[in-house]
């Protein structure tokens, strides 16, 4: 099976594991309103609802969670008056909240955790292609076949044929958090300013010790500084990733990472849904990590350079 | 019309402008001094960068771990049990060693409330912070240091020196004299700033404007009828430059999600039929307030057609039109903060919406606005947010 | 009050009042001069006034026409006719156009009069303009306008309006101090315009008004054109009004100043004038009274001398004139009154030597006859027996004696009459004395059918008398009333107290007297008695006298009489006067 096809069923899988762990919460959500709603309904009465969605609830979800609610509420065969409720699909910065107006006068709500499902997996092209998307900060991702390896501030985790497994990291913390993953076989190096972590992922198993470590960035020995997020041994603006034939790729301000020529000439670039915090050089290009400021997550990609085209 | 508005905040919330809009580099750089200026007095903007409590708010409103790692129930002595955080130091280089009863919270009141409460300000534990005081010219001027062995990462600045007690023309005017990196603008500002190529950051409805009745002898009805006589849209829309959300509730939509609930109608007729006879009220606000002011003359011309006479007040107040500071996305945080700076009696603890209902009720408060934030940054100013978060904030060096 | 301080009253206040009359005549005449010349000058005022609020009018026409051409107009014109006009981008373009103006109130609104945007209340957008009168109906005029301000007050200003495309231009000027000075001032005269209750203003500035001044303009909003003096200034107050609507007042006031000051000059004058005639007319008072009083206070004191029994009196006034030929006719009456006097007295001695004579021989004639016969009866006894003589000897002896005795008696009251002694004067009870002498009389009064009324009036009263000579006078009068009523009456005595004096009034109802005996009463030795020595009233009189009283009597014939008698309480004062 093509690697990248394989890759798209690990995502869609994750995805469906998302989506599922939502659906479990728009499930809750209805069940929990509609119980409140019924402690405010008599033995006689029906309710008729009136819906309003102003969240990002898409609108297909929000048909399903009316259905759910209706559903759950009892059935009143006999029921000889309406009680008009006004459902309104809303939302606050901590997730989804649903209203119900029960218009004599008593106002219900319930909140909905997760918020929503996540978005499926961009289909990139050939330059850049999503590896992994996630709300936790990412340092640094690598993969290889089925595997990936998910490097954050806390922990390390693996993910294998759709199951994930993680290690907890306890390093000192810094601002604007660096790491590097070093893998070399089944031993795997994690690189962070204030400490090193060495081990293997199979098993997943780390030791840390609190002193940095150096490690090769485009030949050149480097280490994170202690307590920053930068490296010494190499200038900032040499911070970038050599691929082929003297290309370079190199993040820019406009969630850009653009690939350079001989000279610093100007080849190409992918636009990213979001800020650079990560470049690391691959055997096909780069891994790039970038942080979307408005949804809050965290995605690496891969970036493949063509060189033959060079 | 309601709705529609709303959902237009859902836009926003869900993929407009975050807490911070300041585009990032590939790297954060230690170092510097950030100078800020506001025209607050006291230290409520910073105080959490010093002392910090067991809980705090995020920005989504949850209530996360802190200095306190986690919390069990103990069934026995009826208490929850936090759990200290290792590794934090105080300013001074001593380890934290909190005392039991810091860690130790009867049970007398739900989980949910004793962290809620345990996460507000005036609940700080220690000074552990980000920064440290090195000078403090009460209501004039502070500059924090940064705790190097700070437990979540050393702050990227060195130190913030915050002007404190500046009106925001003199900000602006230090801004453009370049004695600051971070001012204060008003929301009416945002349009000219824009025009000149600042770089204004806009957060989200962080401050409620409402009228407040300081006078018990005002009846229900005129407090009523002044409410409906009072034409937010226009305001909002002709002197507000449309920067503010018109809103009846005291905590915005993208805080509560049912701000929608508490109705904004414009009913002069319905108030008319409130006021008998003239009423006359004495309206307070701040003078150098140039957003307000304005406000408070349209809220005079409104309440003339109802027959309530306002006359603009610097002494006695039969009312006073605030500026509410929002200082928690977590809305019970947020309603026991704004009923503190009220001075009313918190609210019994409910599902925020019962809490903030039994704030507005009887006309006491009246929500009008909810205002954004306004900063004005200097280019090389990275990270900065509108709930002060001065640990993350860092200065782009200028080649 | 004397003929002289008379005089010196009347000269004074004829000099007083015929200067008052002169100066008040010519105050009134200055007066209505100054007050024509006044009135022209604050209707000149006036006039100005009413041309300045032309000229502004004008001008702020003139303004709200620059103004219509401006981009900003444009701009709110291309606006104006959406349901939902932008206001917010033109929010302070009326402050602009009222800046670039010089127009203190802007306001540009819809057809409808919706404000768009204002100059002086920016935040009334969205409402009605209500002080631009009906808007397009009063294009191209001026007009006088209440404009409402934000803190509750209005102003008064001068407005115009104008139109452009859709939108009404509607600006104003205030009336105030400025306005008021651009007026200008005139000598002696001056403006102040009151638009509101404490708001007034001149040229210099903002005036206060006095309690006068208030009251004159509460009442020219019900009269328009008043006037009123108030202090130094004359103030005539007229309503400025539009439509009906009063807006405020204008104060013209003149400066009655050197009016003020001509009237007190002219007073001065008067006074001044008055005061000196006044003294001239003492003066020439005392000059005159000095010509006339002192000869008439001569020939008064002449008289009152005559009055007081001198005859001999004599004024002394040079001749020469008319009071000169009053004094020698003065004198010369006196002179012949004196001699006419004494012709009379010397009648009246001869009359009264006559009566006395007359009387003596009476009286002396009766006790002579019988002392003849008796005499001749004793001569003619001698030619009979020895006790025939001796009876009758003694018989005439004992007849001898007694008219001897009535000799004695007659003689002693003559003797009396001469001779009465000086009264000696102490405080004397007079009911005492009138009820001790009638008394004295009661039986006799009783045998003579008499019926006694005594009336006094006031028993304690005590006056200065001799009371022996008062017991006298009354008995002598009580014995004249017994003899005048023989078959009995009615005897009255009566006191009175009078200023000074007490009246005594004995009244008897016999048969009266004639107008000639009650002229000859008191005259000694007369008498209308067949009997008596006719001294007794003459003693009656005589004790009157003595006490510087007087003595009358009311009778007349058939019907009584009353002797009428006054006695000084006091006989010091009596004795001066």
């Amino acid at each position: 099976m093509p690697r990248f096809t394989f890759m798209r069923i690990v995502l869609v899988l994750v995805w469906l594991a998302a989506t599922l762990a939502y659906a479990d919460a728009l499930e809750d959500a209805a069940q929990e309103l509609a119980a409140q709603i019924a402690g405010h309904l008599g033995a006689q009465e029906r309710a008729q609802f009136i819906t309003h969605n102003i969240s990002s609830l898409p609108a297909v979800d929000a048909s399903r969670a009316r259905r759910m609610i209706e559903a759950a509420l009892p059935k009143h065969p006999r029921a000889k008056s309406v009680v008009e409720i006004t459902l309104t699909f809303s939302e606050n910065a901590a997730g989804y909240l649903w209203v119900a107006e029960i218009h004599k006068g008593e106002v219900e709500m319930v909140a909905v955790r997760p918020k929503r499902a996540p978005s499926l997996p961009d289909r990139q092209l050939l330059t850049k292609r999503l590896l992994w998307q996630q709300s936790e900060p990412l340092l640094d991702v690598w993969q290889q076949d089925d595997t990936i390896l998910l490097l954050s501030p806390t922990n390390l985790a693996i993910m294998e044929a759709g199951q994930r497994s993680e290690i907890a990291i306890e390093v000192p913390r810094v601002r604007d958090p660096r790491g590097h993953i070093d893998v070399e076989g089944n031993r795997v190096t994690a690189y962070f300013p204030d400490a090193t972590c060495s081990g293997t992922f199979k098993p997943l198993q780390l030791v840390c010790e609190n002193k940095p470590s150096d490690f090769s960035l485009n030949g050149t020995k480097v280490h994170f500084t202690p307590g920053r997020n930068t490296l010494d041994g190499i200038r900032p603006s040499d911070e970038n990733v050599s691929v082929c034939s003297g290309l370079s790729l190199t993040a820019l301000k406009e969630n850009k990472v653009e690939l350079l020529g001989k000279n610093r000439a100007h080849l190409d670039e992918v636009d990213l849904a979001g800020t650079v915090t990560a470049l690391w050089p691959a055997n096909d290009g780069a891994r790039v990590v970038v942080h979307n400021l408005n949804t809050e997550q965290y995605a690496a990609y891969a970036l493949s350079v063509d060189c033959s085209s060079r | 019309m309601r709705l529609m508005r709303y959902r237009w905040i859902a836009a926003v919330v869900s993929g407009g402008i975050a807490w911070s809009a300041s585009a990032q580099t590939a790297r954060s750089h230690y170092g510097g001094v950030l100078r800020v200026e506001t025209s607050d007095t006291g230290d409520a903007h910073f105080a959490a960068q010093i002392s910090e409590t067991l809980v705090r708010s995020n920005r989504h409103g949850e209530i996360e771990p802190w200095l306190a790692t986690d919390w069990t129930h103990d069934f026995a002595n009826a208490r929850w049990i936090f759990t200290a955080r290792k590794n934090v130091l105080l300013q001074n280089g001593v380890p934290w060693a909190p005392s039991e009863s810091a860690l130790s919270i009867a049970d007398s009141k739900p989980i949910e409330e004793i962290l809620v409460e345990s996460g507000q300000a005036e609940k700080s534990l220690a000074e552990t912070g980000p920064f440290h005081v090195s000078n403090l010219k009460p209501g004039q001027f502070a500059r924090l240091e940064a705790s190097e062995k700070y437990w979540g990462g050393r702050p990227f600045l060195d130190a913030v020196e915050i002007q404190l007690g500046r009106t925001r023309r003199d900000q602006l005017l230090d801004f453009e004299l370049g004695k600051a990196d971070v001012v204060e603008a008003e929301v009416t500002d945002i349009k000219s700033l824009k025009q000149r190529s600042a770089v204004v950051q806009m957060s989200k409805p962080l401050e409620t404007v409402a009228l407040v009745f300081e006078n018990a002898a005002i009846s229900i009805d005129v407090r009523q009828a002044l409410a409906l006589s009072i034409d937010r849209a226009t305001i909002q829309r002709v002197l507000l430059d449309k920067q503010a959300e018109v809103s009846a509730a005291l905590l915005p939509q993208w805080i509560s999600g049912y701000a929608f609930l508490f109705l904004t109608p414009h009913d002069v007729a319905r108030a008319k039929e409130l006021v008998h006879g003239k009423v006359n009220l004495m309206l307070c606000s701040d003078p150098n307030d140039r957003v307000l002011q304005p406000v408070a003359d349209r809220i005079a011309v409104d309440a003339s057609q109802v027959g309530i006479v306002v006359h603009q007040s610097t002494g006695s107040c039969d009312a006073r039109l605030f500026r509410l500071p929002i200082r928690s996305v977590n809305p019970q945080q947020a309603l026991l903060s704004m009923a503190s700076a009220l001075h009313e009696s918190a609210p019994a603890w409910a599902q925020p919406y019962r809490m903030e209902r039994e704030l507005l009720k009887d006309y006491h408060v009246v929500p009008l606005f909810h205002f954004p934030l306004v900063h004005v940054l200097t280019p090389n100013v990275r990270n900065w947010s509108a709930d002060w978060n001065l640990a993350d904030v860092w200065l782009e060096a200028t080649p | 009050m004397t003929f002289r301080t008379k005089l010196l009253v009347v000269s004074s206040l004829t000099v007083a009042g015929a200067v008052a009359l002169v100066t008040g005549a010519v105050s009134v005449a200055a007066r209505r001069a100054f007050e024509r010349v006044d009135a022209e000058r604050r209707g000149a005022l006036l006039q100005q006034f009413e041309k300045q609020i032309k000229a502004q009018g004008s001008e702020v026409n003139a303004a709200l026409q620059r103004a219509g051409s401006s981009v900003l107009i444009t701009r709110m014109a291309a606006e104006a006719d959406r349901p939902d006009p932008d206001f917010a981008s033109f929010y302070s373009d009326a402050q602009l156009l009222a800046q670039s103006s010089g127009l203190a109130f802007f306001d540009v609104t819809r057809k409808d009069l919706t404000i768009l945007s204002s100059a002086h209340w920016p935040v009334r957008f969205g409402y009605k303009n209500d002080w631009g009168s009906c808007g397009t109906c009063r294009i191209g005029q001026a007009f006088l306008t209440r404009i409402p301000m934000p803190d509750g007050s209005a102003a008064v200003a001068l407005a115009a309006v104008a139109q452009q495309n859709d939108v009404i231009l509607i600006g104003g000027q205030r009336l105030d101090a400025g306005f008021m000075k651009a007026l200008g001032e005139a000598p002696g005269v001056r403006a102040v315009l009151c638009v509101g209750p404490q708001e007034c203003f001149d040229s210099r500035g903002p005036v206060a008004l006095s309690p006068q001044l208030q009251s004159l303009i509460a009442k020219a909003a019900h009269n328009n054109n008043v006037s009123e003096r108030v202090g130094d200034e004359a103030f005539q107050a007229a309503l400025l009004r539009e439509s009906d609507v009063s807006l405020g007042v204008l104060l013209v006031a003149s400066s009655l100043e050197q009016q003020s000051k001509l009237e007190s000059s002219i007073l001065t004058i008067g006074l001044w004038v008055a005061l000196c005639g006044i003294v001239l007319g003492i003066l020439l008072g005392w000059w005159t009274t000095e010509r006339i009083t002192r000869p008439v206070n001569e020939l008064a004191r002449g008289a009152r001398a005559v009055a007081a029994g001198n005859w001999t009196a004599k004024v002394n006034v040079p001749p020469g004139d008319e009071m000169g030929e009053l004094a020698v006719a003065f004198n010369k009456m006196t002179g012949e009154l004196m001699e006419q006097q004494n012709r009379a007295l010397q009648a009246e001695r001869v009359a009264a030597w006559r009566e006395l004579a007359r009387r003596l021989a009476h009286e002396l004639k009766n006790p002579l006859f019988p002392l003849q016969i008796t005499v001749e009866n004793m001569q003619r006894a001698r030619s009979l027996s020895a006790q025939e003589f001796d009876e009758v000897f003694q018989e005439g002896t004992r007849t001898l004696l007694d008219e001897v005795r009535n000799f004695k008696t007659i003689i002693g009251r003559f003797s009396d009459f001469a001779k009465m002694p000086a009264p000696h004067f102490e405080p004397v009870n007079i009911t005492e004395v009138i009820t001790d002498v009638l008394r004295l009389y009661e039986a006799q009064l009783k045998t003579n059918n008499i019926t006694l009324h005594a009336r006094m009036a006031d028993t304690s009263l005590r006056i200065d008398a001799d009371p022996d000579q008062l017991r006298r006078a009354l008995s002598n009068l009580t014995l004249n009333a017994i003899d005048a009523m023989p078959n009995g009456g009615a005897l009255t005595f009566t006191t009175e107290q009078m200023e000074n004096a007490v009246q005594i009034r004995v009244s008897d109802t016999g048969q009266g007297l004639t107008q000639e005996e009650s002229s000859r009463l008191f005259t000694p030795y007369y008498t209308t008695k067949q009997h008596g020595t006719g001294l007794g009233l003459a003693i009656v009189q005589g004790v009157v006298s003595d006490h510087h009283g007087k003595i009358t009597v009311e009778s007349a014939e058939g019907k009584g009489a009353t002797f009428v008698i006054e006695l000084p309480i006091k006989q010091m004062a009596a004795a001066q006067v």
